[in-house]
């Protein structure tokens, strides 16, 4: 399922949350609203953690994760550092990263199998990112521009990218991350796809200017409509037997 | 289309001073940049521009700022949003750059009376009802309450451009305002206002004893000292900087506040001589 919130006023929901399979982060010093949709939809199966970085609410532009691993910028103050982990399954890595590129949600977009990094990212980094992410790297750009993170959003089942990539682009770029991908808006009109939505396998939040055209594509390309981890299939199946019988 | 563009003002060169390129690569303060600004009149691709200067505005309140924003552009023939001239001629690629830059500023006013029913005016009632409540001026309440609520007619006047482009900017920019004003007050009667509402950006100091009040827009402090009614209150926590614009390690700490203001339509005129003087010198 596709929502639409807000974080204070703020359409950008990739800068103040981080969503990925088997975890969610979001900023403190939102609003109620804000959490509610979060936690209603998430926090039956996934943990929702409210974290800061380096005392930023700009999480989701900070920190790159994925189901097996998070990376955080050196920034970091060891107080959130040991929150994060506290807060996070096991089996997600936690792992600081010195990097002079520190905004590592906006030079790196990752799924669970792949990456796109930034052209100049350090060798040292990548070979963090393939470590703790278990995923496979590749140096590239999106519509020309080397902030991947913050023209790509990635989900294990499809990417939406910035709306000047070129169908050239979008081919090779679909050979290479192995999922389908569509060029797209966000926020009516926002071509900086990354801050303004987060999306896993079976949830996406953007802000609410989004239109309802930008929502059905979102919806389309991420495999939203209908899907959903085993408990709200469970519950979608109970009422579908109980309006049979 | 090309043949139905806005009109152009050229506004005034922001400053004559020579670039100075900084070798040294630290920050000390009194560099100026030379920059031609004009004013357009708002359209649809200036939505986000408008949007995020609202923002700046009214930070957390819960104001439906798209639906501002849209009715701002759909005001026709009032207000102009600022944006950067790429040069003089009338180049066509030169109109098309224009358009589609980012929006500096935005001087413009929202007919609140005509527009009462929808959410965004009723939002903004909302706000600033809860924000006197707390101020506990009730002399200040009631006169706000009767002119709100009443049955004046009431314009939203919005004067947002980023921090740092000069106060100059703002009287040809208020200026033009008054005349389309004028101009649609004869086609339509709503927009003969009685009182102007403004919500200005401004900054206390953190020391109780500490009485220094800062504007973000310098001209904003004229018409916070002739208005009729005004209150204050703090976006204190709301905001994601807590210093002014001069962007030094001496700079004190100041609170963010915003000051509401309601002052007689007939007094503008008044106030922008003032403005105008306050810019020359």
């Amino acid at each position: 399922m596709a929502f639409r919130v807000q974080f204070e006023n703020n359409n950008e929901i990739g800068v103040f949350s981080k969503l990925t399979n088997a975890y969610c982060l979001v900023a403190i010093g939102g609003s109620e609203n804000f959490y509610s949709t979060f936690e209603g939809d998430l926090a039956d199966t996934i943990p929702v953690v409210h974290a800061s970085v380096a005392g930023c609410r700009i999480i989701g532009r900070m920190c790159v994760g994925n189901k097996n691993g998070l990376l955080v910028p050196s920034t970091t103050f060891d107080t959130e550092l040991q929150h994060i982990r506290n807060a996070l399954p096991d089996s997600v890595k936690v792992q600081r990263v010195e990097e002079r590129l520190s905004a590592l949600g906006n030079v790196i977009a990752c799924n669970d199998y792949v990456a796109l990094v930034h052209p100049d990212l350090d060798r040292e980094t990548e070979e963090i990112i393939a470590d703790t992410l278990k995923v496979e790297v590749f140096r590239q750009t999106v519509a020309n521009n080397v902030l991947v993170g913050s023209y790509c959003v990635l989900s294990n089942q499809g990417g939406l990218v910035h709306p000047n990539t070129s169908v050239v682009d979008l081919e090779e770029l679909s050979s290479l991350l192995q999922v389908p991908l569509v060029a797209g808006t966000v926020n009516r009109g926002s071509e900086v796809v990354g801050a303004g939505l987060v999306v896993n396998d079976w949830a996406a939040f953007a802000g609410m200017d989004t239109t309802s055209t930008e929502l059905s594509v979102i919806e389309s390309i991420f495999k939203l409509s209908g899907a959903g981890p085993s408990s709200i299939t469970s519950k979608m199946r109970a009422s579908i037997i109980e309006s049979m019988s | 289309m090309a043949g139905a563009k806005k009109s152009k003002r050229i506004v005034k060169p922001e400053s004559d001073e020579e670039y100075q390129s900084d070798e040294s690569g630290s920050y000390h303060g009194q560099q100026e940049i030379q920059a031609t600004f004009e004013g357009r009149n708002p359209d649809g691709q200036d939505f986000h521009g408008i949007k995020q200067l609202l923002q700046q505005l009214f930070v957390t309140a819960h104001v439906d700022l798209s639906q501002m924003s849209d009715m701002l552009i759909a005001q026709a023939g009032i207000g102009s949003v600022l944006k950067q001239s790429y040069n003089d001629s009338d180049d066509e690629e030169d109109v098309d750059m224009v358009d589609e830059s980012d929006v500096f500023g935005i001087t413009s006013v929202i007919n609140l009376t005509q527009h009462k029913e929808t959410p965004c005016v009723q939002h903004l009632y909302q706000l600033i009802d809860q924000e006197i409540k707390k101020s506990e001026d009730k002399n200040v309440e009631t006169q706000f309450k009767e002119i709100l609520h009443g049955c004046h007619k009431l314009g939203f006047l919005i004067n947002e451009r980023f921090v740092n482009i000069p106060s100059k900017i703002s009287y040809p920019m208020l200026n033009s305002l008054q005349d389309e004003v004028h101009r649609m007050k004869k086609k339509n009667d709503s927009y003969d206002f009685d009182y102007y509402l403004m919500i200005c950006k401004m900054w206390k100091g953190k020391s109780a004893g500490d009485s220094e009040t800062v504007f973000s827009n310098d001209e904003e402090e004229i018409i916070y000292n002739k208005c009729d009614y005004s209150f204050t209150y703090s976006v204190a926590g709301k905001t994601d900087t807590g210093l002014t614009g001069k962007w030094q390690s001496e700079d004190k700490e100041l609170i963010p506040y915003r000051g509401v203001i309601l002052f007689k339509a007939d007094k503008f005129p008044s106030i922008l001589n003032q403005i105008q003087n306050f810019v020359l010198n």
